[in-house]
């Protein structure tokens, strides 16, 4: 029996109205404004009247150099992120799934840095890297190594970044592997036990291969991740630089919009971000869609 | 006079037809189950009864009042769902109250209203519970409790006892009827199960694909079916259906007539009839069940069932007698029952 | 499931590193909130002097105090609405069955595949037309709408029992009162994970507090603390070490108010979101 009430459905509307009106003026108009301001050059000055300009912003971001910056860091923090965001965290996971309930105050300290901001994150990395005695050169003058000043180095500092980011995230996508391991049937592992297979047989004939889709969700969430939230330490730490060494698509359309006012470009290049962001999101549906599916 | 009417109602979810031609009268205090198999419309018709339903044609009345577009709140209707539908989050006493507290009635006034009505159901000791902590007939009286807390006009049951087992259920067909006559206030219940029907019903309604197939006291539909479905719905073990031209007795119809006897118009002793006429069957198999036996018989292919008192103490090859008295025809096409039939 | 010695062995060393790893530079961080200035680089881990100066200093050189009150208010009155938005559209979907809904709600879905760094500019330049810009108003109105808490919280509303409706509605609560009345009521820990999470994620939001603020008027913690980074740098690494000690408290509570709950939300809404 339908819940249908006796209230005519249409009321519905009024439920959804506050919803409806907020996503038009503040998500679907504005997405709109940014196509069309892709389109004119402009310099976020109000009494400015704005120039179509066609296709010149997207010529131009696409030739300018903070763009191939941005586009090859982009790759470097999803490619490079991919070892210690996505894959070290499966053996953790099944690490803290064996021990069950022994497991649960490891899954609660990885879990801490989610809880933390990427700010206080930053911050406090920062003082732990500093270059005038913070720990981690304490730490490697131990074993009689220097530490160059990591975050005004060109060849580090993007490194840096995403190790952190990699330090916030880790307990994170832990926990999404701790469920894709929770939907296991438990008879099958008792069923392999019964054949005699031993851990190993175990870990690489059965939880492996069903961790696979799990496994792609993580990457492709991971990369959505670090498409969007990775904009907070590079700001707080190295504003893009040392010449442009760390900034990423989504900094460089702050940098063109906010900081340099040309608002064409910006508009041009968060257009360009949102075909990569479509295009890993119908990835990630796609996905989401099958793990369901794996589930029953 | 009719306290509830039933005018031409109709229900339909799209093409479908759930309630069709609804028309019926209920007098005054007056107990009537709705009863069909699933999907006959009698839970749509009940709902509508409610206000939690529109119907899509006719009106329905409440005393001198056409209530058909009015929200239940202005009904004066209440109600015993089959899961009973206790909110999970409050106490036993507040579910009880919820209705009055939604009608702005004062604290004091509602803990005596709800203090009276838990008394009538005897569970006065569970007011400080939640729904959780209860047993499924305690949930029951629970749920029968809210109902009568707001004094309502009439009582709607949905299947209120098929999620209580077979001993409770016995009683608590008892313990509603009583309380209802007690209380003198009219009920509507619907049931797929045809033993509350009979048991419990002043009149009943036997409901088929959203049509009324017959209205009427238990007893006379049991003994007269309007119909072949009624007749087989009606009484357990079922009516035995027989193509007349196979059957093993004769009775005057058209040849394909449908000839239907009840288990127990099947006999051993000719005495016991008041006109004995003999058959052939083969006797299959027998569930004794203490204080009477089910006799499974074979004639020639077809099964019949048969219902002795007391248990088999059988010879070989039995000889059973129908009571020709005691047949029913129905149409063979039309499932109607025929003049021919007592 | 049981593992044999050697890989338990294993096990336990991976997770004691990935746990040190995380536990050693919290420590490292709340301890040097407490050491004086002459000690905030010396090789001992444990303030030997402990001070709360790092603590005064956080609110004598800036507006620490303000920064609170605009984050806790503006973090208070936007996980409201954004919980009272996401229950009125999920109780809108989950109850009734209506012309356009599935449209709907492709619509609100749709929303998370637009996330605000899409939306910026135009929005930026909103608030700057209707006068909004560097106030609470900014920080909150444009957020209110979470397709993610829309989402979770229709799940538990489908699988609430129809039944209750229909009692409520014969009780005499009509919708809005059946609503408020017996459906919230019920969602207990489901929204109370749910607001937590909200709450998080508003409480360390940085972005967009920094595009829409630009004076102590309106500015949030996290950006007070960004900046105070910037302008003092190296010589007030103590307060900062207190400052992120302090922004951190709020979030760090809830979660352990709420622990396992709150893990399984934000699961969702990392499958989601």
């Amino acid at each position: 029996m339908t819940p249908s009430g006796r209230a005519r459905p249409s009321i519905a509307w009024a439920y959804l109205a506050p919803i409806l009106v907020l996503m038009a003026v503040f998500t679907y108009w504005p997405f709109i404004h940014t196509l069309y301001l892709s389109f004119v050059s402009w310099n976020l000055n109000p009494g400015q009247p704005t120039k179509w300009v066609g296709l010149a912003n997207y010529e131009g971001v696409a030739g300018s150099p903070l763009f191939a910056a941005a586009a090859r860091n982009t790759l470097i923090y999803i490619a490079a992120g991919i070892p210690l965001k996505v894959l070290l965290p499966i053996p953790l996971a099944v690490a803290v799934w064996s021990f069950g309930a022994g497991g649960h105050v490891y899954r609660t300290i990885l879990f801490l840095p989610t809880l933390l901001s990427f700010v206080v994150v930053a911050v406090a990395w920062s003082w732990l890297l500093s270059p005038l005695g913070g720990y981690m050169q304490q730490f490697l003058g131990l074993f009689g190594l220097g530490m160059p000043n990591l975050l005004a180095d060109p060849d580090w500092a993007i490194w840096v970044v995403l190790g952190l980011s990699s330090w916030k995230i880790l307990g994170f996508n832990m926990l999404l592997y701790l469920a894709g391991l929770a939907s296991i049937n438990r008879h099958y592992i008792e069923a392999m036990r019964l054949d005699g297979a031993g851990d190993w047989a175990v870990l690489r004939h059965l939880i492996w291969p069903l961790l696979t889709p799990t496994t792609f969700f993580v990457l492709v969430s991971t990369v959505v991740f670090t498409i969007q939230q990775v904009f907070t330490p590079i700001d707080v730490m190295t504003q893009g630089g040392p010449s442009n060494a760390t900034t990423n698509l989504f900094y460089m359309v702050y940098q063109y919009t906010f900081l340099t006012f040309n608002v064409g470009y910006g508009a041009a290049g968060t257009v360009l971000l949102f075909v990569l962001l479509l295009f890993v999101t119908l990835v990630k549906v796609g996905l989401l869609d099958r793990h369901v599916q794996y589930k029953q | 006079m009719a306290d509830i009417v039933f005018d031409g109602i109709e229900k339909r979810f799209g093409t479908v037809a759930a309630v069709a031609r609804f028309d019926l009268d209920i007098g005054h205090g007056e107990f009537v189950v709705l009863v069909g198999p699933s999907g006959c419309g009698k839970t749509t018709s009940l709902r509508m009864l409610a206000g939690l339903e529109q119907p899509t044609a006719g009106r329905i009345r409440l005393g001198p009042d056409d209530i058909t577009d009015r929200p239940p709140r202005e009904r004066n209707i209440a109600m015993v769902f089959q899961s009973y539908a206790l909110y999970p989050h409050m106490t036993v006493a507040e579910n009880i109250g919820f209705s009055l507290r939604l009608k702005r009635m004062s604290k004091r006034e509602i803990a005596a209203e709800v203090a009276q009505a838990a008394a009538t159901m005897g569970i006065e000791g569970l007011l400080e519970r939640k729904p959780r902590e209860l047993s499924g007939g305690q949930r029951q009286r629970v749920a029968v409790c809210r109902a009568i807390v707001r004094r309502p006009q009439a009582f709607l049951f949905d299947e209120p006892l098929s999620n209580l087992d077979a001993r409770l259920r016995a009683s608590a067909r008892a313990e509603i009827r009583t309380l209802q006559q007690r209380l003198g206030v009219t009920a509507v219940y619907v049931t797929h199960d045809q033993v509350e029907a009979m048991t419990m019903a002043d009149r009943m309604v036997v409901m088929k694909d959203g049509h009324i197939q017959q209205i009427g006291r238990p007893l006379d539909v049991y003994a007269h079916p309007a119909n072949a479905f009624v007749a087989g719905f009606i009484g357990a073990p079922a009516m035995n259906l027989l193509p007349l031209a196979r059957a093993p007795f004769a009775a005057a119809g058209p040849a394909d007539a449908l000839v239907g006897v009840r288990p127990e118009d099947i006999r051993l002793d000719p005495a016991s009839c008041i006109r004995p006429q003999p058959f052939q069957a083969r006797l299959r198999h027998v569930e004794a069940l203490g204080a009477e036996s089910l006799l499974h018989l074979d004639h020639d292919g077809l099964a019949l069932q048969m219902r002795l008192p007391g248990s088999w103490q059988g010879a070989e090859l039995p000889q059973f007698f129908v009571d020709a008295a005691r047949l029913h025809l129905f149409c063979g096409r039309t499932g109607a029952r025929l003049p021919a039939s007592v | 499931m049981e593992l044999t010695r050697p890989w338990k062995v294993i096990g336990h060393a991976l997770l004691t590193l990935a746990s040190l790893a995380v536990l050693v530079p919290m420590a490292l961080v709340v301890l040097a909130a407490f050491k004086p200035h002459n000690e905030i680089f010396s090789s001992v881990p444990w303030p030997q002097n402990p001070t709360w100066g790092n603590f005064v200093a956080l609110f004598r050189d800036m507006p620490f105090g303000q920064y609170l009150w605009n984050t806790a208010g503006t973090t208070v009155l936007r996980v409201g609405g954004q919980i009272v938005i996401a229950i009125l559209t999920a109780y809108g979907f989950a109850r009734w069955q209506f012309r356009g809904r599935d449209v709907a709600f492709a619509l609100v879905l749709g929303a998370m595949m637009i996330p605000h760094q899409l939306t910026m500019i135009p929005i930026y330049i909103m608030m700057g037309n209707l006068g909004w810009f560097d106030s609470w108003t900014a920080l909150i109105v444009p957020n209110l709408a979470m397709p993610f808490a829309v989402f979770l919280l229709r799940q538990h509303f489908l699988a609430f029992p129809p039944e209750l409706y229909d009692a409520a509605e014969m009780d005499g609560a009509g919708h809005w009162r059946a609503l408020w009345l017996v459906v919230v009521p019920n969602l207990g820990p489901a929204l109370s994970a749910l607001v937590v999470v909200l709450f998080i994620d508003c409480w360390n939001e940085y972005f967009w507090p920094l595009l829409v603020t630009d004076s102590d008027h309106a500015r949030t913690l996290q950006v007070g603390i960004r900046q105070y980074l910037q302008e003092e740098m190296a010589d007030a690494y103590g307060p900062l070490m207190a400052g992120v000690t302090l922004v951190s408290l709020p979030a760090l509570a809830v979660f352990f108010a709420f622990q396992r709950r709150v893990m399984d939300t934000f699961v969702s809404s990392g499958l989601k979101g």
